[in-house]
């Protein structure tokens, strides 16, 4: 087992109520991407839900690496209008 | 119409009155008028977004605006695309939007086209300032985004579904920003369009006003706009939130 690193999450809008919860603090191995970590917190949902990422108040793509202490909001995309 | 001349401009005395408690913003005042007169702004989709946009930008006293539009009214749109009255049902969305906008302030220019925007309709916007994207799919917003860069327009992106909403301004008319496809690349619209979900009746509101709110304020240079940053909107909790958008080096549309 590599390293643990601390990870502060945020679920927002209809990934919030997937969850049913608005944040977690979790710690988690290191060498994770943000979708490899969506995978993870995901795993027993069976959710095939569209999700976009954003790491410390910035948009990134889901093979983005984490970092000790990084802040990760997950978020729906929305097309509609 | 009586015209005053203050300072070497020209508004009449019923747009004085009309506009009063713009002109008694430090931020817009008599010259911001003005230049919101010379302005020209298309609005693309006339359903929720759309309607308090086109709404806002005409009190507000714009000198052009383009409204561009495909669709019918039906009795589903009323309960969010306040524009429309009853006996719209069955009627073209530009020209029931037209009738009501003209009524509601007869000194603007408004240019309507019942037509869907696509890869031939760049003639529509080329003459606008800003163009306002209150389409509901991900592959008009794709186009919309592409053809606002070759013209080098502003483009300022709304989205709304459910309780949540999205709104991003995209600088396409400078070089070396993000556009709209740097943040959304290949979506299916299945996931994320309206058709089959509920959709909040003020969130479209809240929504638009805010796509409105940054059109003004890019056009007349105040505040701080959400240029490169996507605003996240969740009504259902009262939340929130700014992220800021990186240009994609690999991005298939802008690099």
């Amino acid at each position: 087992m590599g390293k643990v690193m601390k990870l502060y999450i945020k679920y927002f809008a209809s990934v919030r109520d997937m969850m049913g919860k608005d944040s977690e603090v979790i710690d988690i191995d290191t060498n994770l991407t943000v979708f490899g970590l969506w995978e993870t917190l995901t795993l027993n949902l069976k959710s095939d839900m569209k999700v976009m990422f954003a790491v410390n108040h910035e948009y990134v793509g889901k093979d983005f690496k984490l970092k000790h202490g990084d802040e990760i909001a997950f978020f729906p995309p929305v097309t509609g209008g | 119409m009586k015209v005053k001349k203050i300072n070497n401009l020209q508004i009449s005395d019923d747009n004085l009155l009309r506009y009063n408690k713009h002109i008694l913003l430090d931020e817009i005042d008599l010259e911001g008028i003005e230049v919101l007169q010379q302005k020209h702004i298309a609005v693309i989709g006339l359903g929720g977004l759309g309607c308090p946009i086109a709404q806002y930008l005409v009190t507000s006293g714009l000198g052009n605006i383009t409204l561009i539009d495909d669709d019918y009214v039906e009795s589903t749109n009323l309960q969010r695309q306040i524009l429309y009255i009853s006996e719209d049902i069955g009627k073209k969305k530009a020209e029931a939007a037209y009738k009501r906008l003209s009524e509601i302030n007869p000194n603007i220019n408004i240019h309507q086209y019942y037509e869907r925007f696509t890869e031939n309709s760049s003639s529509l916007i080329e003459s606008a300032d800003l163009i306002i994207d209150a389409t509901d799919n991900f592959k008009t917003r794709s186009l919309i985004n592409k053809i606002t860069l070759s013209l080098k327009k502003p483009l300022v992106m709304g989205a709304a579904i459910k309780m949540q909403g999205q709104v991003a301004v995209f600088r396409n008319d400078l070089d070396d920003m993000p556009c709209y496809n740097c943040l959304y690349d290949n979506l299916i619209d299945e996931d994320t369009s309206c058709l089959n979900q509920g959709v909040l009746s003020s969130l479209t509101g809240v929504i638009g006003s805010i796509q409105a709110t940054e059109a003004l304020k890019i056009l007349l240079c105040f505040g701080e706009t959400l240029e490169s940053k996507l605003l996240l909107v969740d009504l259902k909790y009262s939340s929130f939130r700014i992220v800021k958008i990186k240009k994609d080096p690999e991005c298939r549309v802008c690099k």
